[in-house]
């Protein structure tokens, strides 16, 4: 299987956004960034110390807490 | 007739919201600078009309209390058209939100802003075909420049209400399907700006920028403050000084009134800063010492602003934030701070959970001293590079200190950092010119009476006997406790009103660098002045305003009482 999560996306890869599991409230908050399912997402940057993950989507450039990172799942885009 | 601006935060709602209305409103690039519904009026054909700028949102459902302001607005008021501001960089999420508004009934006409750097990026949109298939007019603007406004205010009559239904994901369905028939994507190239963008955000090679920043920032506010004082305000004031000497022989008789309007003086001389007359210590503190910082600091806060830069900033330290109970964002309230601590709590408004804008707004105003007060330190110790270390490292500390232990004593847990980084844009002259107006007017309407009304409640201060009276009350603290002498009481009152006259006054008193760090860490801390406390009054509540003075209180006897045993 190659789904994985945003946190285990590696910095520079591509991949398409298969399904968000953060619960309701910030699903939406997710989507209306356009982080939904069938986006295709780029890792920019990872942040030290639990920081945060810099993602791109179409030309929004997003930066996102590890919490949230786990619940996007992916699937990497070769 | 009541028109509101609508969009994606940081789609340049305020821009619009400026050129439709002429009213200066702050206009930054980072999302969220707008916290608060502004109004203002334009004429729409010939009949006059309200516009409210209202603070930006992704969606109609809130995740923030500046989100949660728009959307109440936007129920609780009977507005009769939406100018729905998209950018036309990200179309497909603005269009998101473009259909929501369309569910409303309430006449909708789209600016499809930043045109013109869509153009750059290499997207093409279709405006006819855009219009047609949401069958509300669509007009393309670059509110920077003010292109496409007039055609924009032609076509308000045309504006068309609609109530569709959707859910969600149907309405994203039908976004993806509107995309694939208005937009075309040509060869994207990569401008400077893009290829400095992620070397900014990636910590590896961020972070060293963001040193580089924050430290030229440092340098140029001082360079220019300094110059400004050495080259243009100190000498006029030099040439007042033949005057100010005829007026002082002329009521030498009538010492109150000398003491009033001249001050007293030093060693028989006119000293603008410790003789504290209205026309001497009143104008020379707010124009020839606090002014030029003024000026510096928001000309280099101003571009940190427009720039794009601050949302980068707030990421590099999220990690650390978090740390001190406050995610990345909250740098902003912290750097606004640094200018004046007013705005600064009330952008505290940009955080999301109570408890946030609790530790932000108290870490604030206890740990981050304004240009005003900033500016006058810089006076009196600013030559001394050990002294302005220690007050600095001393400020620093208390903040990371007590930040951390709020977050360690206070339920809950710190929201996740969830941030739209702008791109990169030159600020514009025009802009930053505008804001740097408005601050200094403000500077002179707000600032400038108070520090009058300081120099004169000084005076009455003294003439009265309150000083004496109220320092001997406090004679214990402050002599036992912080080394100062007890007439530093006076002060501390001043410092209710003014900072800056306040820290002027601790000049007559020939206090040691030991206790003049004391001094200046103490004015910081122990209380804000009046304006900020009203605003984090009106914040958090009779409460946790309750419970922030507490901490700002016992915090400052314990950091002024260390500080006065170990230097």
């Amino acid at each position: 299987m190659n789904e994985l999560n945003l946190i285990s996306l590696k910095n520079g890869e591509k991949a398409e956004i298969i399904n968000l599991n953060a619960g309701l409230n910030l699903n939406q908050k997710l989507s209306s960034l356009n982080l939904r399912p069938g986006k295709i997402i780029k890792k920019i940057a990872t942040h030290p110390l639990k920081g945060p993950i810099i993602i791109s989507v179409d030309n929004t450039t997003i930066s996102l807490g590890r919490g949230m990172a786990e619940q996007i799942f992916l699937k990497k885009i070769t | 007739m009541k028109i509101l601006l609508i969009g994606n935060q940081n789609v340049g709602k305020s821009s619009i919201f400026y050129r439709l209305t002429g009213v200066h409103v702050v206009i930054s690039n980072y999302p969220g600078s707008t916290v608060e519904y502004k109004e203002g009026t334009a004429k729409i054909g010939n009949k006059e009309a309200q516009i409210v700028d209202v603070p930006g949102m992704y969606s109609l459902e809130a995740t923030s209390k500046a989100e949660n302001v728009a959307i109440e607005m936007l129920n609780l008021n009977h507005s009769d058209l939406i100018i729905n501001v998209v950018d036309a960089t990200n179309l497909e999420r603005n269009l998101n939100l473009t259909l929501q508004l369309l569910e409303k009934n309430v006449p909708v006409i789209v600016a499809l802003n930043f045109g013109d750097e869509a153009l750059h990026k290499g997207i093409v949109i279709d405006l006819k075909k855009l219009s047609e298939i949401l069958a509300v007019p669509v007009i393309s603007t670059v509110a920077a420049t003010g292109e496409g406004i007039k055609d924009l205010v032609n076509n308000i009559p045309k504006a068309k209400a609609h109530r569709l239904q959707y859910s969600e994901s149907e309405r994203w369905a039908k976004v993806g399907k509107i995309i694939k028939q208005v937009q075309t994507i040509t060869g994207k190239k990569h401008s400077f700006f893009e290829k400095i963008q992620d070397l900014s955000i990636k910590p590896l090679t961020g972070i060293p920028i963001a040193f580089l920043v924050m430290l030229s920032t440092f340098s140029l506010v001082r360079f220019i403050g300094e110059s400004l004082i050495a080259y243009v305000f100190e000498p006029f004031f030099n040439l007042l000084l033949p005057l100010y000497t005829k007026i002082s022989a002329a009521l030498s008789d009538q010492h109150l009134i000398h003491d009033i309007i001249i001050g007293k003086l030093v060693n028989g001389e006119i000293d603008f800063v410790q003789s504290m007359g209205l026309l001497t210590t009143g104008l020379f503190v707010p124009f020839a010492m606090v002014l030029p910082y003024v000026f510096a600091f928001y000309l280099a806060l101003g571009i940190l602003e427009d720039s794009g830069y601050l949302p980068r900033l707030a990421t590099l330290v999220d990690n650390l934030m978090h740390k001190i109970g406050m995610h990345g964002l909250a740098i902003v309230p912290m750097l606004l701070g640094l200018g004046c601590n007013v705005p600064a709590a009330m952008s505290t408004r940009i955080l999301e959970s109570k408890r946030q804008r609790f530790i932000a707004g108290t870490v604030m105003a206890i740990a981050v001293p304004c240009s005003a007060q900033l500016a006058m330190i810089f006076g009196l110790i600013g030559s001394d590079i050990k002294a302005m270390t220690i007050f600095f490292s001393t400020l620093f500390i208390v903040a990371v200190g007590l930040g951390f232990i709020l977050n360690k004593i206070m339920k809950g847990k710190t929201p996740e950092t969830f941030l739209e980084i702008p791109p990169y844009r030159l600020p514009r002259l025009k802009n930053l010119a505008k804001k740097m107006s408005m601050k200094i007017r403000g500077f002179l309407t707000e600032a400038v009476p108070y520090v009058l009304l300081g120099v004169l409640f000084v005076n009455i201060l003294f003439v009265t006997g309150a000083v004496e009276f109220i320092g001997n009350i406090f004679a214990p603290v402050i002599v036992n406790i912080l080394g100062l002498p007890k007439e530093a009481v006076a002060s501390l009152i001043v410092g209710f009103l003014r900072k800056d006259v306040a820290v002027g006054m601790l000049l007559p008193l020939d206090l040691s660098i030991k206790q003049l760090i004391v001094a200046g860490v103490v004015l910081t801390m122990y209380f804000p002045c009046i304006a900020t406390f009203m605003v984090l009054f009106k914040e958090l509540g009779i409460r946790l305003m309750f419970l922030s003075i507490l901490i700002m209180i016992s915090s400052t006897l314990i950091v002024g009482g260390i500080l006065n045993l170990i230097l």
